[in-house]
């Protein structure tokens, strides 16, 4: 068994020195984190992968209905055609996928289904992801798309829009009771105490160590009381793992260190090949769910990439920019004052906001931070 | 050390001989009923009797949990209600419970796996389960052995010590009660010595947390991964180990979905007998040199774990 620490307390603090906004959460001690894993990182992981520091965001006014709601399937498809060959630099759909994938391969494709029925990766858009496996070949029978809570997935409907065979698939079902570890991976797991809890490990979702070979990442672009933001890094970690929301308390919440440390634990950066995420609607306060309509907007608009961290600051600075406008405090405000319990005023939130975790994850390897390093190619549609 | 006693709680009845047949219709084939009863009783056919007077028994809250929903975000693990700590402070008093509904079956077994002598008074909602409890406790063969436990603890007979081994108990943090610190535990504990000061103590959590710390996570017998209710206890011998786990939650009803468990030392070999399941079987067993994990399928409210080397 495999036991390392990817960033110990000492180790955080010689990164620290070398970015202000490290250095400014290094007053904070960052949690003893013991990682278990089998797994060995493959010599070329998916995470940051091919795609370092690229971005490639589509926009297109056509692919939702800011009133309805309604995604315009075939707009849709479009998009991803576009992302695609102009991230793999492909002039065929096919070639593009094949860049990834083989017909010998199962693919998770993790969702985020926290915010549904408005907010949630887009069946329309999961919907064009599988048509494309299956065009170069993986069986409908080895693709799941899977997210932790039955309920929340099963609310969507996915199986509407994919063809016969394909997983729909919850490692907390329905009928399991909530908390049961059947669905999780006995010897994947980080374990850390927060909080003086005693359960103190999360389990990586049982497939994800033992059946996929590969992973689509199809976050929903959202702020988080308690990240900032929610895209590539956080449904990649909060999402494939149990036992998690045990990182707030009050309003401190351990996720500047959490998200990264969890998506670092293999298989899961070998493993996750292609990001996709769904930033068509959104949410700019009291994510990740959406129970505030007021706090939706509509960025019609998707990423491409393979490095979650430049993703992530992508979505990051959309939602920045989107409260700028509202006139809501900046993701990184700390303010003591800007705390409370009810969060329908744009100014209240229930944590202080770790936004900085992005940036804490590109110091464990898995994508660029830096604005200067990233390259975003922006295409209308 | 703390024995586990083989005798089984008893239901405490009230009823006249004539109410037999509710009895015999759940199941029941013994009672303790109040002494001036207990002649009438002993011409009914199919039901032993013994008598019982509860003003000398210890009077036992009921078993369960807590979910304090008004106190937000502080924590989502519910409060566990154990009386755990009751039967170690008296091992050779005889206590009481009136409890209702299935409470009734958690009543029974809790008492089981403490060890304890205990009556249970309920009302017909309790009738059923509790047959059932008992029924299943009597299958289980006996696996007497001393506790298990980590810690030794001194109990000065006072409330802040009450306190401290209540919150042990439901975090599993597994002790036992000695007159003065025990060499051959992991760690002895005394409040008001020079390490463990009174004044601490007045915070039960935060001394309950401190001995936590000092014990260390990874030295101690027992872990529970998956389930925040369920409170375990751990008797022994000879390279056989029977783990009890109690479902605090059964009483409202509450099924425990799958949860891991890691028990210090290498047992080859692991068996379930579940109440409510006996198809049941370990999952994922996995011995290795220093610690032996398994996962437990579910639990709605008591299950034993036989392990051996």
């Amino acid at each position: 068994m495999l036991k390392f620490r990817p960033v110990n307390r000492r180790s955080f603090f010689y990164l620290a020195a070398s970015s202000p906004l490290l250095a400014a959460a290094a007053e904070e001690q960052i949690p003893d984190y013991r990682i278990h894993s089998r797994f060995q990182r493959s010599p070329h992981p998916g995470m940051p992968g091919p795609y370092k520091g690229q971005v490639v965001r589509v926009h297109s006014e056509k692919s939702i209905d800011s009133a309805s709601e309604h995604v315009d399937r075939a707009v849709v498809k479009q998009m991803l055609s576009a992302g695609m060959r102009s991230l793999t630099g492909q002039s065929r759909d096919q070639d593009c996928w094949s860049r990834f994938f083989t017909p010998q391969d199962v693919v998770g494709v993790k969702v985020n289904c926290s915010g549904a029925p408005h907010i949630m990766s887009s069946p329309e858009l999961v919907a064009g992801i599988v048509e494309n496996l299956t065009a170069v070949g993986v069986q409908a029978k080895n693709i799941w798309i899977y997210e932790r809570f039955g309920g929340q997935l099963e609310s969507v409907g996915y199986q509407k829009f994919v063809p016969d065979g394909v997983h729909i698939w919850a490692a907390e079902g329905n009928y399991t009771p909530r908390g049961s570890v059947t669905g999780y991976d006995p010897n994947t797991y980080v374990e850390v105490d927060f909080f003086g809890e005693e359960d103190t490990r999360s389990f990586m979702v049982r497939p994800v160590a033992d059946t996929f070979t590969k992973i689509i990442n199809v976050p929903k672009m959202k702020e988080h009381q308690a990240a900032g933001v929610t895209g590539c890094l956080k449904n990649i970690a909060y999402g494939d793992f149990s036992n998690v929301d045990r990182s707030h308390r009050f309003t401190k919440t351990n996720t500047y260190s959490y998200i990264g440390t969890l998506a670092s634990v293999e298989p899961l950066p070998s493993k996750v090949v292609l990001q996709i995420m769904d930033g068509l609607s959104s949410v700019w306060h009291a994510g990740p769910f959406s129970q505030l309509p007021q706090f939706r907007f509509y960025p019609k608009q998707i990423l491409f990439g393979t490095d979650p961290v430049a993703m992530d600051h992508v979505a990051l600075d959309t939602i920045e920019a989107k409260r700028k406008a509202e006139g809501a405090p900046s993701l990184f405000d700390r303010s003591p004052s800007h705390l409370g319990k009810d969060n329908s005023s744009a100014s209240i939130n229930h944590f202080i906001r770790e936004p900085g975790h992005v940036e804490y994850a590109s110091h464990l390897g898995l994508g660029v931070y830096d604005s200067k390093q990233i390259h975003i190619k922006a295409i209308e549609l | 050390m703390f024995f586990l006693a083989a005798a089984l709680p008893v239901l405490f009845w009230t009823g006249a001989p004539n109410t037999a047949p509710t009895l015999q219709q759940a199941g029941i084939d013994h009672i303790a009923v109040p002494a001036f009863q207990a002649d009438p009783w002993k011409n009914v056919s199919g039901i032993s009797v013994e008598s019982a007077d509860l003003d000398k028994t210890v009077k036992l809250p009921s078993p369960g949990v807590q979910l304090h929903m008004s106190q937000a975000s502080a924590s989502r693990v519910p409060w566990v209600n154990s009386n755990g700590w009751r039967f170690m402070r008296q091992p050779s008093a005889r206590f009481s419970y009136d409890v209702k509904g299935n409470t009734a079956a958690l009543a029974a077994a809790e008492a089981f796996c403490f060890g304890a002598n205990a009556v249970i008074q309920s009302d017909a909602s309790g009738l059923a389960s509790l047959s059932s409890m008992l029924k299943f406790l009597s299958t289980l063969e006996g696996r007497p052995g001393p506790a298990l436990t980590d810690v030794g603890f001194v109990d000065n007979g006072s409330s802040t010590d009450a306190e401290v081994m209540n919150l042990m108990v439901r975090d599993n943090l597994l002790f036992s009660i000695v007159r003065t610190p025990n060499p051959n535990l992991t760690l002895n504990v005394q409040i008001g010595s020079k390490e463990y000061p009174t004044q601490e103590a007045t915070n039960p959590d935060t001394m309950e947390h401190k001995i936590r710390a000092n014990l260390g996570d990874a030295r101690r017998l027992v872990r529970i991964y998956g389930a925040s209710v369920v409170v375990v206890h751990v008797t022994g011998e000879q390279g056989k180990v029977r783990l009890h786990l109690l479902n605090y939650g059964s009483g409202q009803g509450t099924r425990v979905g799958a949860f891991r468990v890691r028990i210090l030392g290498h047992y080859s070999k692991g068996q379930l007998h579940s109440f409510d399941n006996t198809n049941d079987q370990l999952a994922d067993y996995s011995p290795e040199s220093d610690a032996t994990e398994f996962t437990v399928p579910g639990l709605k409210a008591y299950a034993v774990v036989d392990l051996s080397q």
